[in-house]
């Protein structure tokens, strides 16, 4: 990027724009095709990357093609130009209505979306998640020493109470469970 | 039903106690912070605005002292800080809704299940950016979403029938049902439900359950709330 030599009047920001009219349909169009790769994801017809993919795909190509298209654009451009929408054109509302669209999509479960590849990034990120070992089914139950334990979908042990237990833990076939202290109270 | 002894002025006292040992800052009902914590989760969530304004409490995470470093800022870094100072100190919030801070057994019940999440604060603080890469997965990965509020409802579920008499099959369906309100989808809420179960099964055979509700109780038991024995190991 240092290496840059383009001159100032090519910036995007201040390149020509096409017609307003155009401008409004490419910024419809884009949030239309966003919200059905969206969609599409959500109902598991797509992958989460594949959609993910489509969505930058959507928010680079259209516009930033348009813009740099008549300057050429080699492989390292056209990867940059998957990552611009999120910069110089951001300021545009309706731009940005589309990025707060996407990441409350592939943030957010409250859309209905599944896990998708930043959920389960965002999930590494956190200190103390316990690692993926690939336990299964999703809500089987252990004892690790006192502790009961709980499979995710993900394949991760979960402690399923805050603490172990003071009177140690038993799995019976209904799963795992805390153990009276005193094994006389217990039934 | 309550145990005997067991008063909203007891209570309230047992939560302030709590919220000095723990270091976490307990704000009532009537800050009007709330209210802006309160829109919050309304947009999040599926609950309606006057659900979460009546019944939700909410824990809040503090700076962890990431903020500290506006003071050096010239001139307008102590503005800045002052100004973030004055939403928090720095340390977590439990923000009470007014019909746990009006209930002296919802109250108990409540701050147990807060103090998880007070808990899970204080493990992350300890790694860099800890704090906020936990709230990052809290609302950006379901599974810890479920995996935090699973544990924080064990703990409402033994306040509800050590101190309310309840069945611990209607805690858990209590449990289960308000975790709905939590935007889980099957895999998670699966995980969420199976620690109710593990709770549920613990409570049938009268165990104690683990947690911040035994410290809640035994701080009850020095007040002179009578707790069933079985409940405090």
């Amino acid at each position: 990027m240092a290496e840059d030599k383009a001159p100032q009047g090519a910036s995007p920001s201040s390149s020509v724009q096409p017609p307003v009219a155009v401008q409004v349909v490419d910024h419809v169009g884009e949030i239309v095709a966003i919200v059905c790769l969206t969609v599409l994801a959500c109902r598991h017809v797509l992958s989460g990357e594949l959609a993910l993919a489509g969505i930058l795909a959507t928010l680079g190509v259209q516009s930033g093609l348009r813009t740099f298209g008549r300057r050429g654009v080699g492989a390292v451009g056209a990867a940059v130009l998957l990552l611009l929408p999120a910069l110089p054109i951001a300021g545009r509302a309706l731009r940005l209505a589309g990025i707060a669209l996407l990441g409350a999509a592939l943030l957010f479960s409250p859309l209905g979306c599944g896990p998708t590849p930043v959920q389960s990034a965002a999930l590494l990120l956190v200190p103390g998640v316990p690692p993926a070992v690939g336990c299964a089914p999703a809500g089987a139950t252990r004892c690790q020493g006192a502790t009961p334990e709980v499979c995710s979908a993900s394949g991760r042990w979960w402690a399923a109470l805050p603490g172990p237990c003071p009177g140690g833990c038993a799995l019976e076939d209904a799963g795992a469970r805390c153990l009276a202290v005193d094994a006389g109270v217990s039934p | 039903m309550s145990p005997q002894g067991l008063t909203l002025d007891v209570a309230r006292a047992v939560a302030r106690e709590r919220a000095a040992a723990l270091g976490y800052r307990l704000v009532e009902p009537d800050d009007p912070r709330r209210e802006l914590v309160v829109q919050g989760v309304a947009l999040v969530s599926s609950w309606p605005v006057a659900h979460v304004r009546r019944y939700l409490s909410v824990t809040l995470p503090g700076d962890g002292g990431a903020l500290d470093g506006l003071a050096l800022i010239p001139t307008v870094g102590p503005v800045l800080l002052c100004a973030a100072r004055a939403w928090g100190d720095g340390r977590p919030q439990v923000f009470y809704s007014p019909a746990a801070w009006e209930d002296p057994v919802e109250l108990p019940t409540t701050e147990a299940h807060e103090e998880v999440h007070v808990l899970d604060l204080d493990g992350a603080s300890t790694y860099p950016l800890g704090v906020a890469r936990w709230c990052v997965g809290y609302l950006g990965a379901p599974e810890l979403r479920a995996a935090s509020e699973g544990q924080g409802y064990t703990q409402s579920m033994a306040g509800h029938v050590v101190l309310r008499g309840m069945s611990p099959e209607a805690a858990a369906a209590s449990a289960r049902e308000s975790l709905l309100g939590y935007s889980l989808e099957e895999p998670d809420r699966m995980l969420a439900d199976a620690m109710v179960e593990v709770c549920r099964r613990t409570l049938e055979a009268k165990a104690p359950v683990p947690g911040p509700v035994l410290e809640v109780f035994r701080s009850l038991q020095r007040k002179g709330v009578a707790i069933p024995g079985w409940a405090l190991p």
